[in-house]
């Protein structure tokens, strides 16, 4: 028994690593097309023979008439060694051990993409030619792999035969004018049938496969499909993209970038930052730099364009598909697309799941398309040997983790979408979008507001701490357009609101101005989002001064506007209130008269005079109306002396003289009885009033001499009452039999003094040596039927005054009484 | 029931306000009044050498006598026999400066039908700009007066008044002048702790929040006494 013992490689292995492994004919073409980009070609043919009609069920091996598929590139081809050592050794891959060979990042490294052929054929012919080597030639017939009864039988017991071929020979096999270098695979009796539709396939995914960006900017690599059996098919085409010959083109994202919203987002080669760019239909909104937080990544991109539907027709008009049947975010490594991530159906990210858990603001794989480019010089990521995706690695995971913390994907495309929800608020597109073509994009908030809003959220839309921040740069331009429209708008509305405050009525309706005040508001409140975000986001900004001054003149304005507005609002309400007042008091009237037309005729047909007559008796009857009752009660309840009913009576006598008065005097023409208290000249008065004594005092038969020439004394008093007190004071000389009476008027230091004196009989014998008890209550020098000298110098107290008996004799021969004013 | 009022006349009222306590008395209400004339001959100090009424004059007048009384109502004529000023203004102007903003006021006059009549006519006339007659009316409705009444109905209207609801930060204030030693130990507002009662009648006087605040917090914990068995008594 030997001990050593090794693993044996059955014939069956080819079908694992082959056609069973590679389950996608697209992807088999793509590994193929991987390997000529990795020999160093600029171009890759793909040529498509006899697909339609072909004799592969008369032949055991392919001849002319049979269908095909020829793979021919002008990389650098191989030499016998090559052919034999390295492509006939399975699972040998060169580019494990360098991954940069023939000036390239090469792109395969599994070494196992030549058994894509058998995926896609039954046989292949290998011709290969490295510059100054001859052209070698090998056929394989895969089917010598499938026999499933030879257990015993190992891969490399089945030879084949490598032949040397002339040059012309080989241009004459491959069809071209020159064979340099390089390698033709003519893959024969084909195992699918290739109609048009499946060879577009082919081409959107060849398209799809090469990055439009990363890898073709520098260094040109085209693909180019031929298939003469559709010629005839591709010129009923209306879209090139609907063709199946002609070179693989990718340029949907070069022409998105015109019409959509996109963000771009680089960790640099050294992974040390993150620089993200995002763009708004062609112009820059804003740059970030921030820190790298993902030690596994470096030189990895991520862009996404955000597809509204206008974006979605355009799509449509320049492919001839939806951009849902394109696919949404393509992950390519080394400049190679990983499927079958990105492809229609496809949720590598997660995107729709996490649209799924019910969240209506989060974008769908429906709504964008993009690609995350990565250079992965230090196989970071491992791609699965199926061709179908990656290993999921913390590099990966830090790629692609949905969720917090957020993987480099997302931290973008979050981005993007706070930028479309928040920015320029998504859902404000006309929900109806013609796929026809024709018509303007329309959108329900104009692009000001757009531009606006869009700045406004600026810090919300980036999401970072400051401390992570390397710099932000705000397009400047696109700042100073904003602010510039803000001006001009505002400018606008204030010149109209100014103009229309100042052509205001008085009347206006204060609503009016309300208007222009929420207009001017509504731009302050602009303005200031504007400066608080300008000022954060872009400080340098020199429109921020301009706007600064206009925000002020705005806030003057609107102040103006607030002021009219409550103008007005208080000669509105004046105006209803009055307007109220004026109807209650109309109906009022109306009521009254109605009751009492009679009444109300005399009231309006009262004179002046009369009006005043009436207010003085209204007072003095109220006055005596209040003494009476006031007597009456104080009567009844026991609770008055007699002193105090005297001085009770003697007022009311006194307030009954001054309404005898009052109808007396208010025959005269200089009297005017409108008002009690007047503002009088005291001593003018007196004199008027002694004049006129004898004629309103029916019985008197007296001379009044005055002395009182030259002095003026004004004070507020009421008139009546001197009326009556000099009434009182003559009337008791009358009765001390006086003919004569003379009023002498002096003035000194602001002080009036009256001195009364008669040539009467002067004071009764019972008061000599008691001469001040006739200012007593009760007291009566006369007949006691005047109001008494108690009560005289009352009233003279109450207004500031006193009287005092000087004595008899003194200056008449009568009694002479001296009156105090001050 | 002890109640105090105020009249503001031209002209001596004390026969009508001695009328008004002997009918209060037969209400059961102890009556103290007080009478303030104003533009009249009574008082001569109060008016300037023209016998306008000088309203400096009057607030340190008032102050000087008034000054630590409360009134349950302070009646004003409307008309003071200047032609200046009117009871309404000079309530507004003297008001604030004697606090007696919380003090219910009522505007009496003998014509007062007949003049609110008069200005009607004045202004549909245009004699009386409608700026001016709006003025007239809206300085009457917005005076915040208890009552308008005529001169004959000012007894039976005082009177009805004094038997009505008292507002309740007069009765606070009455209750802090009636015992001015007493101190506040602990309240909600730590502003008027320590403070005599003397002084915080005179802060409720002065400043609203101040007045509004008690008020408040005397209501809480009142409720709060009145809803708690065993209410702890915090002021």
């Amino acid at each position: 028994m030997n001990n050593k013992v090794h693993f044996k490689t059955n014939i069956l292995l080819k079908n694992i690593i082959g056609k069973d492994l590679i389950t996608d004919d697209n992807v088999a073409v793509l590994e193929l097309v991987k390997n000529s980009y990795d020999a160093g070609s600029k171009v890759v043919e793909i040529r498509f023979g006899n697909v339609v009609q072909n004799n592969d069920f008369e032949v055991d091996m392919p001849d002319s008439q049979s269908s095909r598929i020829v793979i021919c590139d002008q990389g650098c081809g191989m030499d016998y060694d090559g052919l034999v050592n390295k492509w006939l050794n399975i699972a040998y891959s060169e580019k494990k051990e360098n991954n940069r060979l023939n000036g390239r990042r090469q792109a395969g490294n599994k070494g196992v993409g030549r058994f894509s052929c058998d995926r896609l054929g039954k046989t292949l012919t290998i011709l290969t030619k490295m510059a100054g080597h001859p052209c070698l030639r090998l056929t394989i017939d895969w089917r010598m792999f499938e026999n499933e009864n030879a257990q015993n039988e190992e891969i490399q017991d089945v030879t084949f035969d490598v032949q040397e071929v002339t040059d012309q020979e080989a241009r004459h096999i491959i069809g071209c004018p020159s064979f340099e270098h390089g390698t033709v695979l003519d893959i024969g009796l084909l195992r699918e049938r290739w109609t048009p539709e499946k060879i577009i396939r082919l081409r959107r995914d060849l398209e799809k496969f090469i990055d439009p960006n990363s890898v073709f900017v520098t260094d040109s690599f085209q693909i180019e499909l031929l298939a003469e059996e559709y010629k005839g098919y591709d010129q009923e085409q209306a879209y090139e993209t609907q063709c199946v010959n002609g070179p693989v083109r990718n340029k949907i994202f070069e022409q998105l970038d015109f019409r959509t919203t996109s963000i771009s987002s680089y960790i640099d080669r050294d992974g040390k930052f993150i620089i993200t760019n995002l763009q708004d239909r062609g112009r820059e909104v804003f740059e970030l730099k921030e820190k790298n937080i993902y030690p596994h990544l470096r030189n990895v991109k991520m862009m996404v364009y955000y597809l509204n539907p206008y974006s979605k027709r355009y799509f449509r008009q320049q492919t001839g598909f939806s951009s849902s049947d394109f696919g949404s975010i393509f992950l390519f490594i080394n400049g190679f697309r990983i499927p079958p991530y990105g492809d229609q159906g496809d949720d590598w990210l997660g995107i729709e799941k996490r649209k799924s858990l019910g969240f209506r603001r989060y974008l769908s794989t429906r709504e964008v398309v993009g690609r995350v480019e990565i250079n992965d010089e230090k196989d970071d990521f491992m791609i699965i040997s199926s061709r179908t995706g990656v290993v999921n690695n913390n590099a990966f995971i830090e790629l692609s983790k949905e969720g917090a913390p957020y993987g480099f994907f997302y931290k973008g495309f979050r981005r993007l979408e706070r930028f479309v929800v928040e920015g320029i608020a998504w859902d404000k597109t006309l929900e109806k979008v013609s796929e026809d073509g024709i018509g303007e994009e329309k959108y329900l908030i104009d692009d000001f507001s757009r531009d606006k809003r869009i700045l406004s959220v600026i810090r919300k839309i980036i999401d970072v701490d400051e401390s992570n921040i390397d710099y932000l740069h705000i397009n400047e331009e696109f700042v100073r357009e904003i602010l510039d429209a803000q001006m001009a708008q505002t400018t606008a509305n204030l010149e109209g609101v100014v103009n229309e405050l100042a052509n205001l009525a008085s009347n206006a309706d204060p609503e009016a101005v309300e208007a222009f005040k929420e207009k001017l508001q509504g731009d302050a409140e602009e303005m200031n989002k504007l400066l608080t975000v300008v000022g954060r986001l872009a400080p340098e900004s020199t429109e921020i001064n301009k706007l600064s001054r206009l925000l002020t003149e705005v806030e003057k304005t609107k102040q103006e506007a607030e002021d009219k507005e409550h103008l007005l609002e208080y000669e509105r309400e004046a105006r209803l209130k009055a307007e109220q007042e004026k109807e209650d008091l109309e109906k009022r009237l109306a009521l009254e008269k109605e009751k009492n037309t009679y009444l109300l005729t005399s009231s309006r047909s009262m004179s002046e005079d009369a009006k005043g007559m009436v207010h003085n008796i209204k007072i003095i009857a109220n006055s005596l109306h209040a003494k009476i009752s006031l007597l009456y009660k104080k009567v009844r309840k026991d609770r008055i002396t007699k002193d105090e009913q005297l001085k009770s009576l003697s007022q009311m006598l006194f307030q009954i003289d001054k309404a005898l008065k009052i109808s007396k005097l208010i025959t005269r023409a200089n009297f005017k009885a409108d008002s009690e208290d007047k503002m009088v000249d005291v001593v003018a008065y007196i004199s008027q009033y002694l004049d006129i004594y004898s004629e309103i005092m029916e019985d008197a038969n007296i001379e009044i001499v005055k002395n009182i020439k030259g002095i003026t004394f004004v004070r507020k008093v009421s008139v009546l009452d001197f009326a009556v007190i000099f009434d009182n004071l003559i009337s008791n000389a009358q009765k001390a039999n006086a003919t004569k009476v003379l009023v002498d008027a002096s003035k000194t230091d602001d002080k009036l003094t009256l001195m009364v004196s008669d040539d009467g009989d002067g004071l009764d014998e019972r008061f000599v040596g008691m001469e001040e008890s006739i200012f007593e209550l009760g007291v009566t020098s006369t007949d006691g039927s005047g109001i008494g000298l108690n009560t005289v110098r009352s009233v003279l107290n109450d207004m500031g005054g006193n009287i005092a008996y000087i004595g008899s004799g003194k200056i008449m021969k009568g009694a002479t009484f001296k009156i105090e004013l001050s | 029931m002890k109640k105090c009022i105020l009249v503001i006349d031209d002209s001596d009222q004390s026969d009508v306000l001695e009328n008004l306590a002997l009918d209060a008395e037969d209400k059961g209400i102890e009556l103290e009044w007080f009478q303030f004339n104003v533009g009249g001959r009574l008082e001569p100090t109060l008016l300037t050498a023209e016998g306008k009424i000088d309203t400096e004059k009057v607030k340190e007048e008032f102050k000087k006598r008034f000054g630590g009384k409360t009134f349950q109502l302070i009646a004003c004529d409307w008309e003071l026999n200047a032609n200046d000023i009117d009871g309404v203004t000079l309530l507004r102007r003297i008001g604030r400066a004697c606090y007696l903003e919380d003090t219910p006021r009522m505007m009496y006059s003998g014509l007062l039908n007949q003049k609110l009549l008069d200005a009607l006519k004045r202004a549909e006339s245009g004699k009386l700009k409608n700026d001016d007659f709006v003025q007239y009316i809206k300085n009457l409705v917005n005076a915040h007066y208890v009552d308008f009444v005529d001169r004959d109905d000012l007894s039976k209207t005082i009177l009805r008044h004094l038997e009505d609801d008292e507002s309740l930060g007069l009765i606070i204030l009455e209750t802090l002048k009636s015992m001015p030693e007493m101190v506040f130990a602990t309240t909600h507002d730590h502003n008027l702790e320590g403070k005599t009662f003397k002084e915080v009648a005179e802060l409720f006087e002065k400043e609203k929040r101040v007045r509004n605040d008690l008020k408040r917090n005397i209501v809480q914990e009142v409720i709060y006494f009145l809803t708690h068995k065993q209410g702890k008594k915090r002021i």
